[in-house]
């Protein structure tokens, strides 16, 4: 996801299990872990059903779902799909 | 080799054996022949015996073959029969100590050999069932069988994202149905079916939506039912997610038939062609009615199938994701909507 850097895009991370949520931050420091994330929380983790990691909501801009992978789908089906969304912001977002 | 050269190879003093009356050996003609000593493999006293004690000698002489006759006997006759509950117990043992190993692996390639060797032991969970189907370690054994399958399979799936290696998908493909078929003869009304039902709702082989769907129609226990009710809702929901995968990435595709076999995916299409979506909504409004009984994770049936309801009407593809308002990794607060105007992957992980 590296590649989507400095371009409309954001990868935020709700982490459903750690060993310790207190030293989460440590943690993912350590596993060089880089993206923001939702520390642990059952109440909303329940509200979106509770869902298998890895698994991947992808909004567009407005914030609407357009791609669900609960499972890992594979980097490339990934890329395109996030690139895909991107290029449309980008274009909207384009001065004539 | 001769009694001398017996004892001397032996370090034993030797007999003079010319100092003896020539051993004199009657053959089948009846006729008397002098038999060089040497061609005897026994000693002196043999030559002085009487006829009673020539017996015990030659009784004694086959001392070591009774012997060995008893030791064969021991260990070839049955010990006492161990019953259907030590089998199991040994079974158990064996099965946990190969699966201790696993946490152990630090490479894939170590997890990739252990998780090979765990994968023949679903059959021998079945075929301990089969051997007792009255006992009720059977039931518990089939639950076991459904646990290594998953557990094999999940490892194998997983292997998928975090590396190249292929797990092997060892299990007996017709195990599934195996199982299948003796859960619903032999114990579809037994209430201890809860453990087989919780264990079959995370299975990836289809066959176990049948032992899913029996359970929820015509168990008599009423928490059975419901978590059964519940359990095939689920189960219909990840298969379709799997199939949504497989369709995405044609790379999957390929890895689903070798695990699963040619035809998984075909039947996948055939399961979602059939209204599986709209069953798996029928069974969750079904399972709202079980107020009362407890899920494994502690709140009620009810509750699990309002969220899976919410999954399905709320959580698709075209639908604006719900807010989400907690605290970061630093504990400073943030939304899920501070991201609006940006593309956003929201990533359900876990470290665990």
């Amino acid at each position: 996801m590296n590649k989507f850097q400095g371009k409309p895009f954001a990868l935020i991370g709700f982490c459903a299990f750690t060993a310790n949520p207190d030293r989460l931050a440590e943690t993912m420091r350590r596993e060089k872990l880089n993206w923001r994330t939702f520390k642990p929380a059952r109440e909303t983790f329940e509200q979106w059903n509770s869902p298998a990691t890895p698994g991947y909501y992808l909004l567009d801009a407005q914030g609407v779902i357009r791609r669900k992978w609960i499972g890992f789908p594979g980097a490339k089906t990934m890329d395109e799909a996030v690139e895909s969304l991107v290029r449309g912001v980008k274009s909207a977002t384009k001065p004539d | 080799m001769d009694c001398g050269a017996a004892r001397r190879f032996a370090g034993l003093p030797t007999q003079n054996h010319a100092l003896e009356t020539p051993w004199r050996a009657t053959g089948s003609s009846g006729s008397t022949e002098s038999i060089p000593r040497e061609s005897f493999s026994c000693c002196a006293t043999k030559r002085r015996a009487t006829p009673q004690s020539k017996t015990l000698s030659r009784v004694a002489s086959l001392r070591p073959v009774f012997l060995a006759l008893a030791i064969l006997l021991i260990s070839v006759s049955p010990s006492p029969a161990a019953t259907p509950s030590e089998d199991h117990k040994a079974l158990l043992k064996e099965y946990n100590a190969v699966t201790a190993g696993i946490r152990a692996a630090d490479t894939d390639l170590k997890r990739k050999e252990i998780v090979g060797r765990l994968a023949p032991y679903a059959g021998r969970f079945v075929d301990l069932a089969k051997a007792h189907p009255n006992d009720p370690v059977a039931l518990t054994a089939l639950k076991q069988a459904i646990q290594v399958m998953g557990n094999t399979d999940s490892a194998a799936t997983r292997a998928w994202e975090t590396n190249a290696e292929h797990f092997p998908g060892e299990t007996n493909p017709e195990l599934a149905g195996e199982i299948t078929d003796l859960v619903a003869r032999n114990h579809l009304s037994d209430k201890e079916l809860l453990g087989v039902v919780d264990r079959a709702r995370y299975g990836y082989r289809l066959e176990f939506e049948k032992i899913l769907a029996s359970t929820a129609e015509s168990s008599p226990h009423r928490e059975v039912k419901a978590l059964a009710t519940l359990w095939h809702a689920a189960f219909l929901n990840d298969r379709l997610q799997a199939l949504r995968l497989a369709d995405e990435g044609p790379d999957l595709t390929a890895r689903y038939e070798a695990l699963f076999g040619r035809d998984y995916l075909p039947r996948l299409r055939a399961l979602k062609a059939n209204g599986a979506e709209q069953r798996m909504e029928k069974l969750l409004e079904e399972a709202t009615q079980y107020t009362d009984v407890k899920s494994p994770f502690g709140d009620t049936i009810a509750q699990r199938a309002d969220h899976a309801l919410f999954e399905l009407r709320r959580l698709s593809p075209g639908k604006p994701a719900p807010e989400i308002a907690g605290a970061d990794q630093n504990d400073v607060p943030f939304m899920l909507s501070d991201y609006r105007g940006k593309v956003t992957l929201l990533y359900f992980w876990s470290d665990l």
